[in-house]
C-alpha cells in the first residue's frame, strides 16, 4: 500500500524528462516530506523540497510567486527570474544538488533539462546566542557559539572584520553530509597547519558526525593519547584570540563547541578573564590554578605514601592528628583514600546525570551526608575525605582535562600505596616523558615549559600585561611574530 | 624516536646531571681514601671534565652531519670503532648500575621502605625503557621543565647546613698529595658526565654562541658538586666516611628539618629525580652504544638491547656491585680513560679528518 503511494507520489509529474529530477525521485522514495510541485507557465516546471526542512513562506515568496508571474522557458531565465534577495545557484553537479537538497535548499527542475536551479530556503531553527554554560566570566563578552554554523561563522566575522579572515568549507559524513568550516586569519596562521587540517578533515570517511567531538578524534591521529590535542571553546573571543596567535578554528555544524589547533597543556590553565585583569593579578590566578592541580593529582598519593611509608616527614603536631582520626579505621591508608576518591567521582558522574533542578542539592546533601555519615561510622577518617575533596574540586580548574587527571590522581594514589615516594616519582617522570614528546600539529604539548621557548613565557603560569605582549608565540606555528608596533 | 636537542637543553642537562650522581655514595667513598681533602679531588676531576668538554665542543662545532660512529669507522677503522664502543658500553652500563644501587640506598634507607633491589630495579628499568622509546628529545624536555625545581631543592637542602658547617674542619688542605693523585686516578670512572654527547653529535641542533652558555652551566654544576662535597666534609669531618648516602645526611640540616618533621625529605625526593634522569641518559648511552656494535638502526625499540640494560641492572642481585667494581676499576681505570680523556681530545682531530675525507673520496652512502 505503501509503495503504491510512493510510486504515485513520484510518478503523476508527467512528462518530466530530467535526469537529475528523476534521479532525485528515485533517492527519496519512501520519504513523506519529499514534496514536488509542478508548475506549467511556459514549459513544465517541478519544484522539489523537503517538508520539514525548507520555510512555506521562503518557497511562496521567492521559488512559486515569481515562476507564476513571470514566463520561463529555461533554467537560465528562471535563476534571473529568482534571483532576488536570496541564494540562487544553478547546480554544476547531481551531488551539489543532492547536498543543497538535504541542507534545506529548494530545487527546480525544466522538462528538457538535466541540470537544476537550487534556491536557499531553509527554516531557521535553533537556539539564540547565549551566554555559554561551560565558559562563564565576570568579566568580558558572554556571546557563546550555538548549533547553526553559519551564526557561529557570523560571530567570528564579527569580531574579525578584514578580507584575511578566511573560511574553507568542508562536507563529512556519508548520511550526515556535515558542513564543517576550517577558519584561519591569512598573513598570520601558518598555511602548512591549514593544509595539513583540510587534508585531515578531507580524509575523514565517516557515516556520521553529530558534534565537533568527533572530528577532533581524527584530528588527533594518537589513538590511545591520554590528553586532549585539540583545543575546544565556546566563545567567539576567545577563538578569536586564537586565531590572532596563529591557530585555526574549526566550526562544525550543529556544534556549539568550536575547535582550536594546535593545542598546548598551558591553554587549560588560561581563563577569558585573565586578559581583563593586570598581569601580577592573572600570574598569581594562574599559578594558583597550577598549584592546584598538582595538589589534585599528587596530593593523595603524597598523602598515603606519607601515612603508609614515611611518616617521618609528617611534622610531629600534624601526625598526631593524623593518627587520632585514622587509628580506629578498618581500611589500609590506601583502601581509604582510593575509596574516597571513588565515592567523589560517582558523585560527579552522578551530578553531570542528574536534572538540573534535583542536581545541585542532591550532590550536595549526597556529598555532606555520604561523607559526614561516612567519618561518623568509622569507616572513613576526617583527614582522607577532606584530602579527597580538596584534591576532587582542584580538578576543575583545569576544565579540559578533569577527566584525565581524576583517572592520574587515581593511578598515583595506587602507585604511592604499592611503592611509596619511589613509585609517586617515577610515575610523574614517565608522566612528564609522555607529556614531553607529545605534540599537536608540531607544537611541543608541554611548551613554552618543555621544551622552554622563553618569549611564550608571557602569557603561561606568569602573564604579562596584554600591553607588554609585544610578539606572537613562538610555540605556535604563525607567520607574522609582530603583534603590536 | 626524536633524540634531537638544542645546545641549552644540553647545557641544562650537564647543570641537572654533574651534582646528581656525585652525591650519594661517592662522598663518603673519597672520604675513606683522602679524608676532608676529597672535595680537592672532586674540584680536579671536574676540571679536567671541562678540559674535556672543550675539545668535544669544539668537535661538536665542526661535526656537521657524522654520528659517533661514522667518524670512528672513517679514521679508525670498524675494528678499532667497535673496541671503543664495547669500552664505552661497559663505562656507561657500570656507571648505570652504580647509580641504582646508590639511589637504592637513598631509599631503602633513609626513606625506611622495607624494600628489596627488584623492587627497586623494577620501576627504575620501565622508567628507563620508556624513556627509550620516547627518545633523547623527551628526556632534555623533561630535564627543561624539571631543572628549575631540582635546582631549588638542592640549594634548599644545602644553604642551611652550610651555615652551620664548621669549615674549620677542612683545614689542613692537601696534606697528601700523592694520596690524592692516586684517589683521583682510582675514582676517575665516577666522573665524565658529558658522555652523552658523544651519542648526540650528529642529533644536536646547531646554535651560535651556545658553547659558553654549556661550559658556564658545566662550570655551575661543578661547583655546585664541589660546594656539596666541601658542606659534608665541613659538616662530619673524619667521620665524614662513616655516613652514607651523602645528600641524606646533609639534609638533616636543611632548614625545614627539624625534630617534628623531616620535611626536607620531600626536597631530597624532588632532587632524587635528577638521578632518574641520569639513568636515564646513561640508558641512551647504553642503547646507542649496542646499536653501534650490532649495526641496529631501526627507529622502533630493540628488545635484546633493552633486555641486556635490564640484565646488567639484574647484577646487584647477584654479587655485592661496589665490592667488586672497586677492584676491577684498578684494571678498567685504563680502557675507561680512552673513552673518558683520550677520545674527547682527539674528538676535533678526528671529526675534521672525517670530514675531509668524504670531500676527497665522496664517502656518503658507507657511513651517513
Amino acid at each position: 500500500m505503501l509503495w503504491w503511494y510512493i510510486i504515485r507520489c513520484v510518478t503523476h509529474i508527467k512528462g518530466m524528462n530530467s535526469k537529475y529530477f528523476t534521479k532525485l525521485s528515485q533517492l527519496y522514495r519512501g520519504c513523506d516530506d519529499f514534496r514536488v510541485r509542478t508548475i506549467t507557465n511556459g514549459c513544465d516546471i517541478n519544484v522539489v523540497s523537503l517538508d520539514t526542512m525548507c520555510s512555506v513562506s521562503k518557497i511562496r515568496e521567492f521559488v512559486i510567486e515569481p515562476l507564476i508571474c513571470v514566463k520561463a522557458h529555461g533554467l537560465k531565465e528562471i535563476l534571473n527570474s529568482i534571483s532576488c534577495g536570496i541564494t540562487v545557484r544553478e547546480a554544476v553537479s547531481f551531488e551539489q544538488a543532492l547536498s543543497d537538497f538535504t541542507n534545506g535548499y529548494t530545487l527546480v527542475f525544466v522538462d528538457g533539462e538535466d541540470g537544476c536551479v537550487c534556491v536557499d530556503t531553509r527554516v531557521e531553527t535553533g537556539r539564540s546566542v547565549t551566554e555559554p554554560p561551560t565558559s562563564l566570566v565576570m568579566r568580558g563578552p558572554r556571546e557563546g557559539f550555538v548549533e547553526d554554523v553559519k551564526v557561529n561563522i557570523t560571530l567570528l566575522r564579527k569580531r574579525l572584520k578584514t578580507p584575511d579572515f578566511k573560511t574553507v568549507q568542508l562536507n563529512v559524513g556519508r548520511y550526515t553530509d556535515t558542513a564543517v568550516y576550517v577558519c584561519y586569519i591569512e598573513g598570520i596562521a601558518d598555511i602548512q597547519v591549514v593544509e595539513k587540517i583540510v587534508q585531515r578533515i578531507s580524509d575523514i570517511d565517516i557515516d556520521g558526525v553529530m558534534d565537533s567531538s568527533y572530528l577532533s578524534r581524527y584530528l588527533d591521529p594518537r589513538k590511545t593519547a591520554l590528553f586532549y590535542r585539540v583545543g575546544v571553546t565556546e566563545k567567539p573571543d576567545v577563538a578569536v584570540a586564537k586565531m590572532l596567535e596563529g591557530r585555526v578554528s574549526v566550526v562544525v555544524d550543529g556544534s556549539p563547541m568550536v575547535l582550536t589547533l594546535p593545542y598546548l597543556f598551558i591553554e587549560d590553565l588560561q581563563s577569558p578573564g585573565d586578559y581583563h585583569e593586570s598581569g601580577l593579578v592573572t600570574s598569581v590566578s594562574r599559578l594558583l590554578r597550577f598549584i592546584s592541580v598538582l595538589a589534585s593529582v599528587l596530593l593523595p598519593a603524597v598523602y598515603v605514601c606519607l601515612q603508609k611509608y614515611n611518616y617521618q616527614i609528617i611534622p610531629l603536631k600534624f601526625l598526631i592528628t593524623i593518627l587520632n582520626s585514622t587509628q580506629s579505621i578498618p581500611f589500609s591508608p590506601l583502601s581509604e583514600m582510593l575509596m574516597v576518591i571513588i565515592i567523589f567521582d560517582i558523585l560527579r558522574e552522578a551530578n553531570l546525570r542528574m536534572p538540573t533542578a534535583v542536581g545541585m542539592s542532591l550532590s550536595l546533601v549526597g556529598a555532606i551526608v555520604l561523607g559526614d555519615a561516612a567519618v561518623k561510622a568509622g569507616l572513613l577518617s576526617a583527614p582522607a575525605v577532606m584530602v579527597g575533596a580538596l584534591s576532587g574540586i582542584g580538578l576543575y580548574t583545569m576544565p579540559e582535562n578533569t577527566l584525565v587527571l581524576s583517572m592520574l590522581r587515581m593511578a598515583f594514589t595506587y602507585i604511592g600505596g604499592i611503592m611509596g615516594l619511589l613509585g609517586v616519582l617515577l610515575g610523574l617522570l614517565v608522566l612528564l616523558l609522555y607529556m614531553s614528546s607529545v605534540d599537536s600539529f608540531g607544537t611541543p604539548y608541554l611548551a613554552p615549559y618543555a621544551p622552554s621557548v622563553q618569549k611564550d613565557r608571557q602569557d603561561a603560569v606568569f602573564a604579562k600585561s596584554i600591553n607588554d605582549t609585544l610578539q606572537r608565540p613562538d610555540s605556535v606555528p604563525n607567520v607574522n611574530k609582530t603583534r603590536k608596533k | 624516536m626524536n633524540n634531537n636537542v638544542n645546545m641549552r637543553q644540553l647545557a641544562l642537562i650537564l647543570l641537572v646531571i654533574i651534582p646528581g650522581g656525585k652525591y650519594l655514595t661517592l662522598p663518603a667513598m673519597l672520604a675513606r681514601q683522602t679524608g676532608t681533602d676529597s672535595w680537592i679531588v672532586i674540584a680536579t676531576m671536574l676540571l679536567i671534565d671541562l678540559i674535556c668538554l672543550c675539545f668535544l665542543l669544539w668537535a661538536v662545532g665542526l661535526n656537521h652531519r657524522y654520528e659517533l660512529k661514522d667518524i670512528l669507522n672513517m679514521t679508525v677503522g670498524r675494528p678499532v670503532a667497535k673496541i671503543v664502543f664495547v669500552i664505552f658500553l661497559a663505562f656507561v652500563l657500570i656507571r648505570m648500575v652504580t647509580l641504582m644501587t646508590s639511589a637504592y640506598d637513598v631509599f631503602s634507607a633513609s626513606f625506611a621502605v622495607n624494600t628489596n633491589w627488584l623492587g627497586f630495579f623494577i620501576p627504575v628499568f620501565l622508567l628507563m625503557t620508556f624513556s627509550l622509546s620516547r627518545g633523547f628529545n623527551a628526556i632534555a624536555r623533561v630535564n627543561e621543565a624539571l631543572f628549575t625545581i631540582i635546582i631549588i631543592c638542592l640549594i634548599c637542602m644545602l644553604v642551611y647546613p652550610a651555615t652551620n658547617a664548621n669549615w674549620e674542619e677542612l683545614y689542613p688542605v692537601a696534606t697528601d698529595i700523592g694520596k690524592l693523585k692516586e684517589t683521583m686516578e682510582d675514582y676517575s670512572f665516577w666522573f665524565s658526565d658529558y658522555v652523552f654527547i658523544y651519542f648526540l653529535l650528529s642529533d644536536i641542533k646547531s646554535q651560535k654562541n651556545v658553547a659558553p652558555v654549556t661550559l658556564i652551566c658545566f662550570i655551575t654544576g661543578s661547583l655546585f658538586a664541589v660546594f656539596m662535597n666541601t658542606v659534608f666534609c665541613a659538616l662530619y669531618g673524619n667521620t665524614a666516611q662513616f655516613y652514607n648516602p651523602a645528600m641524606s645526611k646533609v639534609s638533616q640540616f636543611a632548614v625545614f628539618a627539624s625534630v617534628n618533621g623531616r620535611l626536607d625529605w620531600l626536597f631530597l625526593s624532588v632532587w632524587m629525580m635528577s638521578i632518574f634522569i641520569k639513568l636515564c641518559v646513561f640508558a641512551f648511552c647504553a642503547y646507542r652504544c649496542m646499536c653501534s656494535i650490532f649495526r641496529t638502526a631501526s627507529p622502533a625499540l630493540n628488545w635484546w638491547i633493552v633486555s641486556v640494560i635490564a640484565l646488567a641492572g639484574l647484577t646487584p642481585l647477584l654479587f655485592p656491585v661496589e665490592e667488586y667494581l672497586l677492584k676491577a676499576l684498578k684494571v678498567l681505570k685504563y680502557p675507561f680513560a680512552v673513552v673518558q680523556y683520550i677520545l674527547p681530545m682527539t674528538m676535533p682531530l678526528l671529526v675534521t679528518l672525517a670530514h675531509r675525507r668524504t670531500l676527497k673520496e665522496g664517502v656518503t652512502h658507507e657511513y651517513a
